[in-house]
């Protein structure tokens, strides 16, 4: 696994930047705010709330959150599509708004730009729909259009 | 001709109607089961326009009615009854909070998941799913709370969109594909959950007992149920069921340039297969009864309707009395009764959601939209006149049951 040193972001809570969503990997969505701005969106993300997840392939139980980028308590955009996807999607890399986290072991995370409308399983849960709604972060349209897979412009 | 609107004022995620009532997803988590027919009624019109009122709003199948279309010979009854609907399409009827409010039966807490990807109402029950499964609840008439408080989980399958019918529920299950669910007698039991479409899907539609799968994704795939015919005793018999998969290319015989942003999308339901792009829909007619490719997938035409755009469809859907094409801003509804071209209705606004009940008995008629504010509930009656075996826009009003469709359904409950 590429990356950059890990940090702790928040007590016993350590966050590592993976490089291959910062290089153009061919199969992975990138980053498209800088690695303070991603720092932040994983404190807004595990503040929000932490959802345990099993993992059938390998059988091991993890933890996940989901982060948005937020300015002004406005979600901006914060990555793009793979160019895996570029090739799919008729050469459109699409712009990403919702990151999605996992921790390895050890309160150890990492994450990435998410893309809920290919990947069901990054889509964030009712319980993060619902917060993000009562935030005030997505109206009530764009929740609906997310959870339908309809949204992929903000 | 015009069609009518009816405004329920509020802030709701969703809806429903079913059996006289009005289901309603508040933005707080809650349900409100308004009394339909009672709230109709409530609605101060001129008498010799009730008539016209009831049948947009509460029993749309009594012009449907197969006997009446000898009376619809006769051209000044259906003169008579269109100036109806257009005198009654003058009132705007907006309902107001304190009417709303004699009609409550309940608010109540919502016993599904929220906020969730799409819900359905089928015999007596009512489903919502998101991309964790599908839960379902009673709807009974005479219990406390109109909705069941005690949803039950009906599987684990994702279901970004749903369709009831058959004695099945099927789920566009995104990157998952599409999957039925078969259902126990009173469709509020799993009896057997089987993936039919591997490929991506966004919604799911029933085309009698066969599917259509649409994505942003993929072209658009079509489960068809082949039956064998089979002489048994000096009989005809289907038999043999056998699930064939289609590509729209090979249904509508050339290159589908899907994408996702892209003004493309294809979907099916009923007796319709379409394909739409910028400025048209493409139509081809599904008849299950006919063995023979060409007869069984039949070229209707084009549909070109005047609102030329480049937005990204986003979703699409059919009804009795149109097609209804979703963009980035707003609604399109091409209505069945062309009128100098295709009459259209742009009904500009992102909706919160949009639904249509073609497989309903009152309300086949309508087209229910939630925005930010209300729910607007549009009728178009134009259908009633239009002849239903030669129409292009639309899918086709049957008054019976075809015998492959009751096959059908028994060998899913099988």
């Amino acid at each position: 696994m590429s990356s950059v040193p890990q940090k702790e972001v928040l007590p016993g809570v350590f966050y590592i930047w993976k490089l291959d969503h910062r290089d153009n990997t061919y199969e992975k969505s990138q980053w498209a705010i800088d690695t303070s701005e991603e720092e932040s969106c994983f404190i807004e993300g595990y503040t929000t709330g932490i959802i345990p997840k099993y993992n059938k392939n390998r059988d091991f139980l993890y933890n996940t959150c989901w982060g948005l980028h937020l300015e002004n308590k406005q979600v901006e955009y914060l990555g793009k599509t793979s160019r895996e996807m570029e090739k799919i999607e008729s050469n459109t890399r699409r712009d990403l708004f919702i990151a999605i986290f996992n921790d390895n072991t050890n309160q150890e995370w990492h994450g990435y730009p998410s893309d809920p409308c290919i990947k069901p399983y990054e889509m964030p849960p009712a319980s993060i729909r619902t917060i993000w709604f009562n935030k005030g972060y997505f109206t009530s349209l764009q929740i609906k259009k997310l959870v339908q897979r309809k949204l992929w412009k903000l | 001709m015009e069609a009518l609107k009816l405004i329920v004022p509020g802030s709701y995620y969703d809806n429903q109607i079913y059996a006289n009532r009005l289901y309603l997803w508040n933005l707080d988590d809650s349900i409100t089961t308004v009394d339909w027919n009672g709230l109709l009624e409530s609605i101060t019109i001129p008498e010799h326009l009730k008539f016209a009122l009831r049948c947009a709003f509460l029993e749309s199948n009594i012009l449907y009615n197969k006997k009446l279309q000898a009376v619809f010979q006769d051209r000044e009854v259906v003169k008579l009854l269109k100036k109806k609907f257009q005198e009654l399409a003058k009132y705007s009827i907006d309902i107001s909070q304190e009417q709303l409010q004699k009609f409550v039966i309940r608010r109540q807490d919502n016993p599904f998941v929220f906020p969730h990807a799409d819900s359905s109402a089928y015999q007596g029950n009512i489903y919502v799913g998101d991309e964790s499964g599908v839960k379902v609840a009673r709807c009974e008439e005479n219990e406390i709370y109109p909705i069941s408080k005690n949803a039950k989980r009906l599987c684990d399958a994702p279901a970004l969109n749903m369709a009831a019918a058959n004695q099945s529920l099927a789920l566009a299950g995104g990157s998952e594909g599409l999957f039925v669910c078969k259902l126990d007698q009173e469709a509020k039991q799993l009896r057997d959950l089987q993936p039919v479409i591997k490929e991506d899907c966004n919604q799911a539609r029933w085309l009698f007992s066969s599917l259509f799968s649409s994505s942003f994704f993929n072209e658009g795939f079509m489960a068809d149920f082949v039956s064998e015919r089979a002489e048994s005793n000096g009989r005809t018999e289907d038999t043999n069921k056998q699930i064939k998969l289609l590509k729209s290319s090979e249904i509508f015989k050339h290159k589908i340039r899907y994408g996702i942003g892209k003004p493309l999308f294809t979907w099916g339901v009923e007796d319709k297969i379409c394909t739409a792009t910028a400025t048209s829909v493409e139509v081809v007619q599904y008849n299950p009864e006919k063995f023979e490719p060409t007869e069984r997938f039949k070229t209707l035409g084009l549909v070109k309707h005047k609102r030329f755009t480049d937005a990204a469809i986003i979703g699409a859907d059919s009804a009795l009395f149109g097609y209804v094409i979703e963009y980035d801003d707003g609604l399109l509804v091409i209505n069945s009764a062309p009128q100098n071209g295709w009459e259209t209705n742009w009904l500009e606004g992102e909706p919160v959601s949009w639904k249509v009940f073609p497989k309903s008995e009152y309300y086949s008629n309508q087209l229910h939209v939630v925005y930010d504010d209300h729910l607007c509930i549009h009728s178009f009656n134009q259908d009633y006149f239009v002849n239903q075996e030669q129409k292009l826009v639309g899918i086709k009003y049957s008054e019976e049951v075809p015998d492959y469709k009751l096959l059908a359904a028994q060998a899913s409950v099988a």
